[in-house]
């Protein structure tokens, strides 16, 4: 009896024959609904109630049903059907057609189940290692910088390479109160090139990153401002950090790849029932 | 981990290592010491430690509450976390509750994720089945009502328990308060998160929490900030108001704490534009009069505050100020913090204790009849966030509850379903340092000395000196703030009439050094100001603000020293704005024409950007929505440093 068992469940024919007589039972068990008939159900009551309450899944109101009043329930009965019967009507009239708002949600929803379907929280548990490795140029931590400047107005370029020349031949008389007044800070700490950008421009930024680690003046560089003379005190190289120490930030990246790749996957597939005609 | 540790610690060490090296190039510290006190005194240069200055100014904000707060809870941040606040405020993205994903465009230097002490964690705790908190009559009651969505009972019990009886030492709350074991476990957690977030010399995480005062609806917050770490902070259990509500014994607490630990604490105050007048009223909460000791005491504890932030700009009212055309500024003043309404016959008397420029005046004469001035203090700004996100920018504005989050709705909700109209928020502000490096310690000893400085949000860099004989040349000099602590003092600090200078020249006015760059990424500058105030020699107080340096072609009126608008180049349908007016750059050395060197006298600077876009304009457009009426479409943003007092010599 196993071995047939067995045998049977392998053959497609035998699972199609029972899965259309399954289907045609279901069919039977349903009578036709008229359009004018609103059937209230249990069921129903509760989800309108949940949804005009916006409380979902906790215990206690799932029994608020039972523990209503009778004046209370009737009247949460009068507001659905109310509700109902206002939103038939209003399908009735096509004035869901074409209303971008109630598009929008037909998408969200849909997308949503896709995303349910997906089971994207445990599959991302279960790739984070893989796609970290795949992707961790992504996650590098930018280059720092720290240093002290003496900063030029742009005609002071000449007088920028008299100073630097002094502070080379270590002239004391060079070293204090030399350049111009700058407008924001003499010295820097830990910055990346980002920031350094915001106070300087660009050209600057990437010249100065480029500099060589070196306890000495060096200049003078160009920026949006005039001219600098720069002496670095710390350099750190760009680094890929720990997965450890970014966990929940690539967490959150590859749940919101996964989502993305899955919605994609099920629009695409849903698209293929279409022809699609272009005037 | 504990290689890690020490391999952050060794590069600060280094790090430290090379600045000092880096200081000694700058001339010979202990000279620069005699130099620099020819006759000023001033408390701020002789808390620096010798040689060092500061020279930069770091961002940060030092009042932003998380899901452990009972408000951020109740109105729906169930989530997000003190690890999430710091992760922002680092410049990484955090997934709002709308779902959008938020980010700070610069990251900032330094936070503190300020909870409300009262029912410290509790509802979060009870939702995590943590600390015990499930197991006690209080939990197990409240677990059933958020299990029902009844947020409201547990808000009820709560807000309730905030008017506590202070009569009695030992007044209890009005309902059943978590022992202290559970707090500790909730601090713990806490102080942990700050330790694991501070890193030396590029974002200091600072442990403390807020006190939540609220005395017949009068708004007297405070948020408590520890300069230490967990070793010392870990016993700290904060101070709950539901204790005694009365701000003296939060100050008997921060003491014993620093006798304990030989640590450091201090008391930052917030909206007391919310206050009905008595965050600087002349009272004390008790009902008697201010003497010395007390005024002392809380000079001591409170050098600064926190005067602009979401919920209201706390400078002055126009109804004080009615001369100052900059003064109706982002007003939180028809209630308190209850919403109870203050009457139009108590408006005058309420606002003068409620706003910071009336109490830094009254401050002088309490000096003057007390010999201290308890109303001593400098100026930051913080946001006062509940969802952890600290944004200040107009056009990258996060609200202050979930419920003012962007969206196409927060233009006409209220906060909470039933507080305040969210469009109110002001999208501020953030606290400035004047510090040597960025870590804990910096950043708290110049909150300490007052060299701190508020803005509404962009990062506009302020510079501050007083001193005697600054001349214009000045500032044409790159270290010119090498001169302003060598000949005079900072922001936050004194000059007085014992200074040498003064006592030699009778006709000898005091001269400001005032330079300010615009932020980098935001709009030029209007103008800046001085606000002076001064005790006259009648005994009243008096006010005034000088226009000190503008852009454009435009002059002074001769007679009321005013200074036409700047105009706006503001696009409300588009909520932009141009740079095509206004300055990148304003610097003056400003000398007082009306000085009297027998008077107490206090000056601040005030600079305003050009006008732009209020964050409600960036949100009509963005939504699409019509704008209400009852608020501006533009503001002008706008930082306000902390005074420099003049004291005159004691005959």
């Amino acid at each position: 009896m196993k071995r047939i068992m067995a045998m049977l469940l392998k053959e497609p024919l035998f699972i199609f024959v029972l899965f259309s007589i399954l289907l045609f039972c279901i069919f039977l068990s349903q009578k036709a609904v008229p359009d004018n008939v609103i059937i209230v159900s249990e069921e129903r009551l509760k989800e309108f109630y949940q949804y005009s309450r916006q409380s979902f899944g906790l215990a206690a109101i799932s029994n608020k049903l039972q523990v209503m009043s009778t004046e209370e329930r009737n009247e949460l009965t009068e507001e659905f059907i109310r509700a109902e019967v206002l939103v038939r009507e209003a399908r009735r009239m096509g004035l869901d057609e074409g209303d971008f708002i109630i598009r929008q949600r037909l998408i969200q929803k849909l997308e949503f189940l896709s995303d349910t379907q997906a089971n994207i929280p445990e599959k991302a548990e279960a790739l984070l290692v893989d796609w970290f490795e795949k992707n961790k140029d992504n996650y590098r931590q930018p280059s720092e910088i720290s240093f002290t400047h003496i900063y030029f107005i742009h005609e002071g370029r000449e007088k920028a390479q008299e100073v630097l020349a002094a502070l080379i031949s270590q002239d004391p008389m060079a070293i204090t109160e030399q350049g111009n007044r700058f407008l924001y800070h003499k010295s820097y700490q830990r910055k990346s090139q980002e920031e350094i950008t915001a106070h300087f421009g660009e050209n600057f930024a990437s010249s100065v990153f480029d500099l060589p680690f070196s306890s000495e003046w060096q200049g003078p560089l160009a920026s949006r401002h005039g001219y600098h003379l720069v002496r670095i005190t710390d350099k750190s190289e760009a680094q890929i950090p720990e997965l450890m120490d970014v966990r929940q930030k690539v967490l959150f990246d590859l749940k919101l790849s996964l989502s993305l790749a899955s919605r994609n996957e099920y629009a695409d597939t849903l698209r293929d029932k279409y022809t699609i005609i272009s005037k | 981990m504990t290689m890690s540790q020490l391999g952050r610690h060794g590069l600060s060490l280094l790090f430290v290592t090379i600045l000092s090296v880096s200081m000694i190039g700058c001339g010979d510290p202990q000279e620069t010491q005699k130099q620099g006190n020819s006759g000023v005194t001033s408390l701020s240069n002789q808390m620096l430690p010798s040689g060092s200055m500061p020279d930069g100014v770091y961002w940060g904000d030092l009042h932003v509450h998380s899901r452990l707060s009972m408000d951020s809870f109740s109105f729906g941040n169930r989530m997000m976390t003190a690890d999430d606040a710091f992760k922002f405020a680092k410049g990484e993205p955090v997934e709002a509750h709308t779902g959008d994903i938020a980010q700070l465009r610069k990251p900032l230097d330094f936070l503190l994720v300020s909870d409300h002490a009262e029912f410290l964690g509790v509802i979060a705790s009870i939702m995590d089945r943590k600390h015990g908190i499930e197991t006690t009559a209080l939990g197990k009651r409240w677990s059933g009502w958020l299990e029902d969505n009844n947020i409201q009972s547990i808000i009820n019990e709560w807000v309730g328990s905030f008017d506590a009886d202070t009569s009695s030492p030992d007044a209890k709350p009005k309902i059943e308060y978590p022992d202290e074991a559970f707090f500790k476990g909730v601090w713990g957690e806490m102080v942990e998160t700050a330790e694991r977030h501070n890193d030396p010399g590029k974002f200091s995480a600072f442990s403390g929490y807020e006190w939540t005062s609220m005395i017949d609806g009068d708004n007297m917050h405070r948020v408590v900030i520890f300069r230490d770490g967990a070793e010392k902070t870990l016993g700290a259990i904060p101070v709950s108001s539901t204790e005694n509500s009365d701000p003296e014994y939060l100050w008997e607490r921060l003491e014993a704490y620093e006798n304990q630990t030989g640590g450091e604490v201090l008391a930052i105050p917030h909206n007391s534009n919310l206050s009905e007048g008595r965050m600087y009223s002349s009272e004390r909460v008790s009902g008697t009069i201010f003497d010395t000791k007390y005024a002392k005491t809380r000079i001591r504890w409170e050098p600064v505050l926190e005067m602009t932030q979401v919920k209201g700009d706390s400078e002055t009212h126009p109804l004080l100020s009615p001369d100052d055309p900059f003064a109706d500024f982002e007003r939180w003043d028809e209630t308190d913090i209850n919403s109870n309404v203050i009457p139009d016959d108590k408006k005058i008397e309420v606002y003068t204790g409620s706003y910071a420029r009336p109490a830094l005046k009254t401050g002088l004469a309490m000096e003057e009849s007390l010999g201290v001035n308890p109303f001593k203090f400098g100026m930051i700004g913080s946001t006062d966030s509940h969802t952890v996100m600290a944004t200040a920018d107009s056009d990258n504005y996060y609200g202050k509850f979930v419920d003012s989050e962007p969206s196409p709705e927060r233009l006409m909700s209220k906060m909470g379903g039933i507080l305040w109209n969210n469009r109110m928020l002001t999208a501020a502000g953030y606290a400035a340092v004047w510090a040597e490096e960025n870590s804990r310690e910096a950043i708290f000893d110049a909150i300490k000395r007052k060299e701190v400085f508020a803005t509404t949000g962009p990062r506009i860099v302020l510079r501050f000196f007083g001193g005697w004989d600054f001349e214009n040349a000045d500032l044409e000099l790159p270290d010119y703030a090498t001169q302003g602590y060598k000949r005079g003092v900072p922001m936050g600090g004194d000059l007085t009439g014992s200074d040498l200078a003064v006592q030699s020249s009778k006709n000898l006015s005091p001269r400001f050094i005032i330079t300010a760059s615009k932020d980098p990424d935001g709009a030029n500058l209007d103008r800046a100001q001085i606000v002076k105030g001064w005790l006259d020699d009648d005994g009243s107080l008096h006010e005034k603000v000088f226009n000190v340096a503008w852009s454009g072609p435009r002059t002074l009126d001769n007679v009321s020293g005013g200074l036409a608008p700047v105009g706006s180049t503001v696009n409300v349908a588009k909520a932009s704005y141009t740079n095509t007016i206004g300055a990148e750059n304003l610097a003056t050395v400003w000398r007082d024409p009306e000085f009297d060197p027998s008077l107490r006298a206090f000056y601040y600077v005030r600079v305003l950007e050009i006008p732009t876009p209020r964050w409600t304009t960036y949100d009509a457009q963005r939504f699409n929505l019509d704008l209400p009426d009852d608020i501006p479409v533009s503001i002008q943003e706008r930082v306000y440093s902390s005074p420099i007092w003049f004291t005159p010599a004691v005959n």
